[in-house]
């Protein structure tokens, strides 16, 4: 040690130790202290890596919101490390490697769900929703446009998701899918459209103010699709 | 005796990290600049790990502890960035006091290197532990360490005047 780095060390002590703290109170170890929670509670959906049905339990999953929403670009950034640069990780491979990284990165209250058809999935797929602190693994989509159109009409009905969480969630699966350049749209004045069977399903969400994928996306004038949300009016 | 010892660990292990509380909130008011929120923020971290204390593989307690606390820490300060609903508060007493020039100079620096600073002055970390900690390569924390002394050297040098 330096003569530096023991002045350094030296003040520091002095300073921390003049820190005034109070008695440890005892916090109920189910109850969270506050300051980590935001006052608006949003729901935040972060899809590293979608696959089909993202949110099949919605409504429990809702109700347990419960944790801030807080940006976790380091636990992002270690589960998509997982996944880069292969094609496929087995289920069991990736629970693993999301519970070491979650292990390493102190995350001790986080949780790894699994999602219907994963236990029969070849590889799996990871989405970090932090407001449930939790890593979900899911059957992988590949490079399944159709599919994953498919997991974007069910996934926005399972969950209720407000404009912002929609646009975002379409954009994650349709990137993950690798859909060539695209754009969504949630515009009050866009289509409106359901499937025959579903439209009284579909309207009804729409009426409790959660966004819908309309489906069949238009063209632009340089030819991307536009993948358009129906929503509730602002 | 199997099931005795286990209860004998978890039983240990509570104490241990009830006792560290004191300790982590005074780091945590250096990392946050800010008393009260560091006391809630130790609590949390306490309350977390003493609800998911299955998790702990055994080791370092305090450096898991720390792992937890030094997260939420983080968490809070960008909540905070995010929020915007938090002004710029007076320095606070005890710190003016004690050593005003280093609490104003640790201001300087970022909270991630702050506490990395911490880590290693003050429990003696190394760098590749204090990268674990906070979960970055152990390369960088030795960046920061060697900015962040740099930084504070000529606050220190005037020790000599």
């Amino acid at each position: 040690m330096t003569d530096l780095d023991a002045r350094l060390r030296s003040r520091l002590s002095r300073l921390e130790a003049a820190v005034p703290i109070g008695a440890w109170s005892g916090v109920p170890s189910s109850a969270p202290a506050s300051p980590v929670r935001p006052p608006a509670r949003r729901r935040r959906l972060v899809v590293l890596l979608a696959a089909a049905f993202l949110l099949v339990a919605s409504a429990a999953a809702a109700q347990r919101v419960t944790y801030p929403d807080v940006p976790e670009p380091e636990l992002e950034a270690a589960i998509a490390h997982i996944w880069a640069g292969r094609e496929c990780v087995a289920p069991a491979q990736a629970r693993e490697a999301v519970q070491a990284q979650l292990d390493r990165l102190g995350y001790a209250d986080w949780t790894v769900a699994s999602q219907s058809g994963i236990e029969e999935a070849t590889c799996a797929a990871a989405a970090v929703l932090i407001p449930l602190h939790e890593v979900r693994l899911m059957p992988g989509i590949g490079t399944d446009i159709e599919r994953a159109k498919d997991v974007i009409a069910q996934g926005l009905l399972d969950t209720c998701m407000g404009r912002a969480e929609a646009i975002q969630f379409v954009g994650s699966v349709l990137t993950t899918a690798g859909s060539d350049p695209f754009s969504v749209r949630a515009d009050p004045w866009g289509p409106q459209g359901a499937p025959i069977d579903q439209w009284d399903e579909y309207r009804a969400h729409v009426a409790a103010g959660c966004f819908v994928y309309v489906g069949m996306p238009t063209r632009d004038a340089e030819g991307r699709a536009i993948h358009d949300l129906w929503g509730p009016w602002p | 005796m199997e099931l005795a010892g286990a209860i004998s660990h978890v039983t240990d292990l509570e104490a241990e990290l009830v006792a560290l509380y004191p300790g982590l909130a005074r780091r945590l008011a250096l990392v946050l600049r800010d008393r009260d929120a560091a006391q809630d923020v130790a609590q949390a971290a306490i309350a977390r790990a003493l609800e998911h204390q299955r998790r702990f593989r055994g080791g370092d307690v305090r450096a898991w502890l720390y792992t937890i606390g030094l997260r939420l820490a983080f968490n809070e300060l960008r909540r905070r960035r995010t929020v915007q609903a938090r002004h710029a508060s007076e320095e606070p007493t005890w710190a003016i006091e004690t050593d005003p020039d280093l609490w104003i100079a640790l201001a300087a620096i970022e909270p991630r290197q702050r506490a990395a600073l911490l880590l290693s002055a003050l429990e003696g970390y190394t760098h590749a532990e204090i990268g674990r900690i906070l979960g970055v390569p152990e390369g960088t924390v030795s960046s920061w360490l060697s900015r962040t002394k740099d930084r504070l050297r000529s606050i220190l040098v005037e020790d000599d005047r």
